[in-house]
């Protein structure tokens, strides 16, 4: 640990006075989004070395002669500005200009190609829809309905980063060297060759990840020093409302069911199964009182062959709700 | 907030002219360093601050400061300056596409916007920040000096001082740590502060 510290503090002086290569430079960025003590340490000692700006005496800015050019300024009025510009205003103003132009031109001209050489990789699935897909470091990831992985340019060099909203499967190809962790908005993962699932939509009330084989840790953003490690057949579920992450076992087989085509409702809340149903079959649905919310279900369906009503059907078959359409609208009550 | 700068505000938006000589005579040699730290170009400084202060006249009338005056000053030279480079980081990023963006420069500051830089100077801090500085080993205040003032590299300055780099290395990090541990209590100052705006 000490020796860790040292190491950053060592990345944190070299990158305020000498600057850091990229690899160096994302090391320590990663390590400031780590937690906001990290940030604050950092920020801390960039206000010392920004601030220290009243001895440079290489840099010599002369307030008489800028006042007087304010007074000759000031006396030809705003309209006259340009006027007033030397001659060496004059030709950087010029240069400006023939950037813009020249930038202007080559951007129209180069037009996609150019920013996507700077641009994250996104992969989107859209609704009712699955993407099956293989990242640069060979690592196999299937993407649920509705839901969006980004990865930068560095992926597989640099660093296996991956930014998630919504349900992924993984299965991490192994990397001593370079851990591969999937960032969500409530929850950070990291692991380095395993077979996981994690779900996070932006609606979801829980974040629910699935361990199917080796290890991995978990940090929430609620609390910055709580790291909690996964055994292989083990379910993580944090509550975003109440912030409490607890863990059960519970069978792996099904959590990826729906790599497969099917709908899997693992004692799943009937509001995060109404969103799941929302994105399988594109369609609204409203929950139209409040005590059903709380209701979880457990039951599999194969998504080609079940029609939504028929899905409907099952879940009102518990006796525990009814439903209705309403335009194209469907309506869940007691 | 100062009744020396009620004062000064009120003459500015007079468009009395000595208000505006005082500008230049306290606060433009600061507001052009903490630009150039940011612009990391004299000319461009200059004529971010020139600008600035001309706007002040220009929209004098209206002129109307909650903050401290030197508070006032350093946001909006902060602001114009990040704007500046933000312009012009675009236009090289695609006019040079087939380069890769120099992300190793020191210039670049990870901008911040619920932790803005300059907010020591802002407190009027900086005879503070000066005296610690005094105060640091007399080894390891020539190596940061030349560091910081200086812009030279740890090869450099191994070279001059006859040490090795590790050992500017070493006195770099020292140092820093050292004026973070003198600077403490101010540094805790601005935390609160912000943590108090964040929640407000």
């Amino acid at each position: 640990m000490n020796a860790n510290n040292e190491y950053i503090d060592d990345l944190m002086t070299t990158y305020l006075s000498e600057g850091l290569p990229a690899n160096e430079l994302k090391e320590l960025k990663e390590w400031i989004a780590d937690s906001p003590a990290n940030k604050r340490l950092f920020m801390q000692k960039q206000e010392i070395w920004f601030s220290n700006v009243c001895r440079d005496k290489t840099v010599a800015f002369d307030s008489t002669k800028a006042y007087q050019q304010f007074c000759s300024r000031r006396k030809k009025g705003s309209k006259a500005r340009v006027i007033a510009f030397n001659r060496q205003i004059f030709y950087r103003v010029a240069v400006v200009a023939l950037v813009v132009c020249v930038s202007l031109l080559s951007y129209w001209q180069g037009g996609v190609s150019v920013t996507k050489q700077f641009a994250d990789t996104t992969i989107e699935a859209p609704l009712g829809a699955k993407t099956k897909l293989y990242l640069p470091d060979g690592t196999l990831a299937w993407l649920n309905a509705g839901s969006k992985l980004v990865y930068s340019q560095g992926f597989g060099v640099e660093n296996r980063s991956v930014h998630l909203v919504g349900e992924a499967y993984f299965e991490v190809v192994k990397n001593k060297d370079l851990p591969f962790k999937v960032h969500t908005t409530d929850l950070g993962i990291q692991v380095y060759g395993t077979k996981f699932n994690i779900r996070n939509y932006t609606e979801d009330d829980e974040v629910v990840v699935n361990l199917l084989e080796g290890k991995v840790s978990l940090q929430d953003v609620y609390r910055e020093k709580n790291i909690c490690y996964m055994a292989p057949g083990e379910k993580a579920v944090l509550n975003k409302k109440t912030k409490e992450l607890r863990k059960t076992i519970t069978k792996q087989a099904n959590v990826i069911e729906w790599t497969k085509g099917y709908l899997f409702f693992d004692e799943d809340l009937l509001v995060d199964i109404a969103k799941k149903l929302e994105r399988e079959y594109s369609v609204e649905i409203e929950i139209d009182n409040d005590s059903l919310r709380g209701y979880r279900f457990y039951g599999s369906f194969i998504v080609k062959d079940n029609s939504l009503e028929s899905v409907l059907d099952a879940l009102t078959a518990t006796e525990h709700l009814k439903y209705k359409q309403e335009g194209n609208k469907i309506v869940l009550y007691k | 907030m100062k009744n020396q700068d009620q004062v000064i505000i009120d003459q500015l938006k007079r468009g009395d002219e000595s208000s505006y000589k005082y500008l230049y005579d306290h606060y433009y040699v600061l507001l052009c360093r903490i630009s150039y730290e940011i612009v990391k170009d004299r000319f461009t400084a200059e004529t971010i601050v020139g600008d600035f202060i001309f706007h002040l006249w220009e929209i004098r009338s209206e002129l109307s400061i909650s903050t401290s005056l030197v508070s006032y000053f350093i946001q909006s030279i902060r602001n114009r300056s990040i704007n500046y480079l933000q312009l012009e980081r675009h236009q090289k990023e695609v006019s040079l596409s087939t380069l890769t963006v120099d992300e190793a420069s020191p210039s670049s500051y990870l901008m911040e916007d619920s932790y803005p830089l300059g907010l020591l100077l802002e407190q009027e801090l900086e005879e503070a920040i000066a005296a610690a500085v005094e105060q640091l080993p007399s080894e390891s205040k020539a190596v940061f000096r030349k560091s910081r003032f200086e812009h030279k590299k740890y090869a450099e300055i191994a070279e001059e001082m006859h040490i090795s780099v590790n050992t500017v290395k070493c006195h770099m990090k020292s140092a820093l740590k050292k004026l973070q541990l003198d600077l403490a209590k101010y540094l805790l100052l601005l935390y609160l502060f912000l943590t108090y705006l964040q929640n407000k």
